[in-house]
């Protein structure tokens, strides 16, 4: 009986769920697109990082890493103070330990050209970051040799090709080495570098025994705080950046991203609502007359509010489900705005620009069932009142009603 | 026939207000009905035999007296009480038919049985039956705006009729049909009457309704001026013309 009377009124009925359409509509494409942006966001930060613990000697402030007084000068080309090397074995004992790789991060200059340059144990640096990705050539394998691998980038930059040579400078000192490979990452800032041997970049930089960084991979990602502060226990001078707590700081951003666009789909939710309320209203008025006959003939009040309620519940349910088909429509041009690049800041940067690479929209149970239950809820709460109004009209009254 | 009192209104009053103004539309009435009569109110519009029936019907209530149908105090129900009333004691037939027009014949027929959760075997054999009393058993899946005013009328009086209530109220049932529809119409009544025995109470002004009758009570500005039985009614008839 609710179903007839609401395909009695087609285009009313149409008009009214479409109001709720576009509102849970909204709230699905706004949940999806912070979703994927979540995803997303993660995927570009692993791709970023790899490993869950960076270890530096210095303190953090505000997010920058500010370096201890103590800090030996290198010619001005590292920008962070040493750490002892025998330090990467002392953390490699401690639990939930996987794996330990030393790194010396510091600027160089290969054929005339600024880049950073990597000093690595390739067998640790593999297990702690999840491996290199080597388009061409080879990764090298010894710790101490004149071979390097240089990124996409850089190779494109220098015209530098496999089996060819660099002059790499770093400070006062340089050094003729031998492109073993070349490796991409997809980040130009990334690919703007020289991966080399640590054995080799120490004897670069005169820093025989000491490393810049110590990058910590953990059994479980869950304990990499734990871990981290194990760390800071044992060397109370050594900082740490936690992947897991910078990775919860986007998390944080993302949600309170959430929040915002769920208050914009909620306004647009509000408006289909009173949507509802209004159509609802004016069904119980052109009704009157039908309520009072069903109360005469019988009807409780409880019969006349279910089947308002019905309605309005019919109404919210045909609303959502066509809003969440409309919704994932929209939301498959999401994966769009996130390939090419995605901006951390407002304006958009070649330099952090990444690689195109395609972005899986994120459709959870979660975000179907959040923006259905949402349209259901409003529309259902919109027509209490019509509702409760209907099933309380006197019968002599509403027979009367012309 | 049995006499057994299947309807007792007792100094029944009642006053509608309309803005500043307050009309009395009962004032102490007081009737009588055997079970397995015809009764009809008559009088002009505007006298109060709507008013009667609905608070007979329990969907008004009266200011003060007492209503009794089928040793139930109609008076004093209220809520589910009054709506069970509404659903199972009594049959109620419109002056314009209020059909649901979204319902078939069979649906709107259906609808009290439904609302008094009767099975559904059971209700598809009762409206069966319902509708070839009526004789719309080839109408049953049309809906009520592809009708015309008599068979409306008549799927009304099957719907009235589907709880087997004690009584079945008719207000101005002539109303809104032709002679024709008027004659087929009471004679049905005539036959339901015969057959099993049904009450019916019915207000009107038409004569042709009131021939039907077997009792009447002739009503005027809320106040019954007389009752009529056997002979007396022609001479009713003839005074109320």
């Amino acid at each position: 009986m609710a179903y007839r009377n609401l395909a009695k009124r087609k285009l009313r009925f149409g008009l009214t769920a479409a109001g709720i359409a576009v509102g849970v509509a909204l709230v699905f494409s706004l949940l999806s697109i912070t979703a994927t942006a979540e995803q997303a966001a993660i995927q570009q930060f692993t791709r970023l990082v790899g490993y869950d613990i960076a270890v530096f000697n210095g303190s953090l402030r505000q997010g920058r890493l500010q370096t201890q007084r103590q800090q030996i000068s290198w010619g001005g080309a590292i920008p962070q103070s040493p750490i002892a090397e025998y330090v990467v074995e002392a953390i490699s004992s401690l639990q939930g330990v996987y794996a330990v790789s030393p790194v010396i991060a510091v600027r160089g200059i290969a054929n005339g050209t600024v880049v950073t340059v990597q000093g690595l144990v390739p067998q640790t640096y593999v297990e702690v970051v999840g491996g290199i990705n080597i388009v061409e050539g080879e990764m090298f394998s010894c710790g101490n040799c004149s071979e390097v691998v240089v990124g996409r980038s850089l190779a494109l930059e220098l015209n530098a090709t496999v089996g060819g040579r660099l002059n790499l400078s770093i400070g006062s000192n340089t050094s003729e080495v031998i492109i073993r490979g070349v490796f991409e990452t997809g980040i130009r800032i990334q690919e703007m570098a020289v991966y080399a041997p640590l054995g080799l970049i120490q004897r670069l930089t005169g820093m025989n025994g000491y490393v810049t960084q110590i990058l910590v991979k953990c059994r479980n990602p869950r304990v990499a705080e734990a871990v981290a502060n194990a760390i800071k226990s044992v060397f109370p001078s050594l900082s740490t950046i936690s992947m897991a707590a910078t990775l919860q700081r986007v998390e944080e951003a993302i949600n309170a991203m959430t929040v915002f666009f769920l208050s914009i789909g909620a306004v647009a939710l509000t408006a289909g609502g009173f949507g509802v309320m209004n159509t609802m209203f004016m069904a119980v008025v052109e009704r009157t007359r039908e309520v009072g006959i069903l109360k005469s003939i019988g009807a409780t009040d409880r019969f006349v509010f279910t089947l308002f309620m019905t309605e309005s519940i019919l109404i919210g349910l045909t609303g959502s489900l066509t809003g969440l088909a409309v919704g994932v429509g929209f939301s498959r041009l999401i994966p769009a705005v996130f390939t090419g690049g995605v901006r951390f800041s407002g304006v958009r940067n070649p330099q952090t620009s990444i690689s195109p690479r395609t972005t899986e929209l994120v459709i959870t149970p979660e975000v179907v069932l959040i923006s259905v239950a949402i349209g259901i809820a409003i529309a259902t709460i919109a027509g209490l009142l019509p509702a409760y109004r209907a099933a309380r009209m006197k019968p002599v009254e509403a027979v009367r009603y012309v | 026939m049995s006499s057994e009192l299947i309807v007792a209104v007792k100094d029944v009053y009642k006053t509608y207000r309309y803005g500043k103004n307050y009309v009395r539309a009962l004032k102490g009435v007081t009737l009588e009905v055997v079970r397995g009569d015809i009764v009809c109110l008559v009088g002009p519009s505007g006298s109060g035999k709507t008013t009667l029936l609905n608070i007979i019907g329990g969907i008004d209530s009266p200011d003060s007296g007492s209503v009794i149908v089928d040793r139930i105090s109609v008076s004093k129900l209220r809520g589910r009480e009054l709506s069970d009333y509404r659903l199972k004691k009594v049959g109620y037939v419109f002056q314009f038919y209020n059909l649901i027009p979204v319902l078939t014949v069979a649906e709107n027929i259906e609808l009290p049985l439904t609302l008094a959760n009767v099975d559904k075997k059971t209700r598809e054999e009762r409206v069966k039956i319902l509708l070839e009393a009526v004789g719309l058993t080839h109408l049953a899946s049309r809906t009520p705006d592809s009708l015309s005013g008599g068979e409306q009328q008549r799927v009304a009086i099957a719907r009235a009729l589907a709880n087997n209530p004690a009584i079945v109220l008719m207000d101005e049932p002539s109303a809104n049909i032709d002679v024709e529809n008027t004659i087929k119409i009471m004679k049905l009544v005539e036959k339901l009457n015969r057959e099993i025995g049904q009450t019916f109470i019915i207000a009107t002004h038409d004569t042709l309704v009131v021939k039907s009758c077997f009792k009447i009570y002739r009503i005027r500005d809320g106040v019954i001026i007389g009752r009529y039985t056997g002979d007396d009614i022609a001479k009713a008839l003839s005074s109320e013309a």
